[in-house]
């Protein structure tokens, strides 16, 4: 139990999840404003195209109408702004991960579900737990802070390794040598994609080396230092290809793969820095290299 | 919820056996669901469903089928169906999820000329409605467009939606 606890649930910067708060929270903003902007128009769709989800009809969330959506749009933001700044971590948080759940499944609800979201969704709903938080808190570690990050980096790996498995689920363990990726390329064709498609071993080639690095990617939950830092840049380069060639991001699961860097040492914002250096020695109980 | 401090104000913040319990509980319950969403589940876990973008395999001699829609305006002219999030309000892909609705009830596209008027009332509104596939073979690259529905829209101007249930009902 304890080795699983360490590994689960170790004890980390709290400064990490403030970090992770002042970019995921704005993410959420360029999320709802400018990736996943069917919601809006989905509420002027007809009941007939609404084929919902479990998880829509668990929480009873209605079909979308024109003004519901505008409103769940309007509460979505004014609570990432909040949490965005720290402030209200669990009120703010919460209020904006259910937002994002009706949000996310209202754009899903209609036949076309993608699964770039799953690691941002928990991230939402785990974020809260490590109470409050800010980036000067870089030597006060936590385990509520060590679990909360730890199921955000979970949460990424699940998406690659499932990716991997649902591929031979669906697709066989022929995948690799099929002709998924010209599929893609044809149908979305993109800067060097048509290049790329015309060339079916380089696609056999790239599609083995997806599968196996979507195998392997739970070894990023145990690497350290460089060998974390190239995983990570091999994955960032797969979605800029992806985004290259097919206009694909995966955005959401980027932001959460921030989670596995050392996001405490970033330097403080310098206003912030003022205030703290300026507050009589008396006044703080921080350890010194907190302030 | 709230974590139990070890030592208030010391540098490491300890969680008490519920705080921890609790947590180790959340992270199986989360990784098992999510596992069986995609070796036993389908789409409707979300979000816990398949991770099965691009899962399919298509084989090298094989075909790519390509859903279009088209339209025969009240002005007599023949026009490409927009399907985008930021025209029409709906996507290519949703469409072809529930292509197999619509060639068992045509009367569905009914509801995409009303979608029509609503999101883009300035452009000619739509008399009939064709919902096309074309196939296009990977080694030849020759394409074939076949009509897979045909729906005469009932009140093109003013449109009223089908009445077809969806949803759970609908599912």
């Amino acid at each position: 139990m304890n080795a699983v606890e360490r590994f689960l649930a170790p004890a980390m910067p709290l400064a990490r999840v403030a970090w992770l708060r002042h970019i995921i929270y704005p993410f959420v903003l360029l999320d709802v404003l400018w990736i996943v902007t069917d919601p809006i128009p989905h509420g002027d769709v007809p009941p007939s195209l609404y084929r919902s989800l479990v998880v829509r009809d668990v929480l009873h969330l209605p079909a979308p109408s024109h003004a519901y959506v505008r409103v769940l749009l309007g509460v979505i933001v004014v609570s990432a702004l909040v949490a965005a700044t720290g402030r209200l971590p669990r009120l703010a948080g919460w209020v904006c991960a259910v937002g994002m759940l009706d949000w996310v499944s209202n754009a899903f609800a209609y036949s076309k579900v993608d699964h770039d979201h799953f690691a941002l969704v928990l991230a939402l709903f785990v974020l809260p737990t490590a109470g409050r938080a800010r980036v000067a808190d870089v030597d006060v570690r936590s385990q509520a802070a060590g679990w909360a990050i730890r199921m955000v980096q979970v949460g990424a790996v699940c998406i690659y390794w499932l990716s991997a498995s649902a591929k031979m689920r669906f697709g066989g363990w022929g995948w690799a040598n099929g002709a998924t990726l010209i599929w893609a390329l044809t149908r979305r064709p993109n800067g060097i994609g048509p290049w790329v498609g015309s060339h079916p071993a380089l696609t056999h080639a790239l599609q083995w080396v997806v599968l196996v690095a979507e195998f392997c990617s739970p070894v990023l939950l145990w690497l350290r230092g460089r060998a974390l830092y190239a995983g990570l840049a091999f994955w960032a380069g797969f979605h800029l290809s992806t985004y290259l060639m097919l206009k694909i991001h995966f955005l959401p699961l980027v932001v959460c793969l921030l989670s596995f860097l050392p996001l405490e040492r970033l330097p403080r914002p310098a206003r912030r820095r003022r205030v703290e250096s300026a507050r009589p020695r008396a006044a703080s109980e921080e350890l010194s290299s907190a302030r | 919820m709230t974590a139990m401090w070890g030592r208030r104000g010391a540098s490491q913040g300890t969680l008490g056996p519920y705080a921890v319990l609790w947590r180790l509980a959340t992270t199986a319950a989360v990784v098992t669901t999510v596992c069986l969403g995609t070796w036993v589940g389908d789409d409707q876990w979300w979000p816990f469903g398949p991770m099965s973008q691009y899962a399919f395999s298509v084989r090298n001699d094989g075909v790519i089928n390509s859903l279009t829609m088209d339209a025969l305006t009240v002005d007599g002219e023949v026009v490409r169906v927009p399907l985008s999030k930021e025209m029409i309000g709906i996507e290519r892909s949703e469409i072809e999820g529930q292509a197999p609705r619509i060639i068992a009830d045509p009367a569905l596209l009914q509801d995409l000329a009303v979608l029509h008027r609503r999101r883009l009332p300035h452009e000619a509104a739509y008399r009939t409605i064709w919902l096309r596939n074309t196939s296009t073979s990977i080694p030849t690259g020759n394409a074939t467009t076949s009509t897979l529905a045909t729906w005469q829209v009932l009140d093109p101007l003013d449109p009223a939606p089908s009445g077809i249930p969806g949803g759970e009902d609908g599912r």
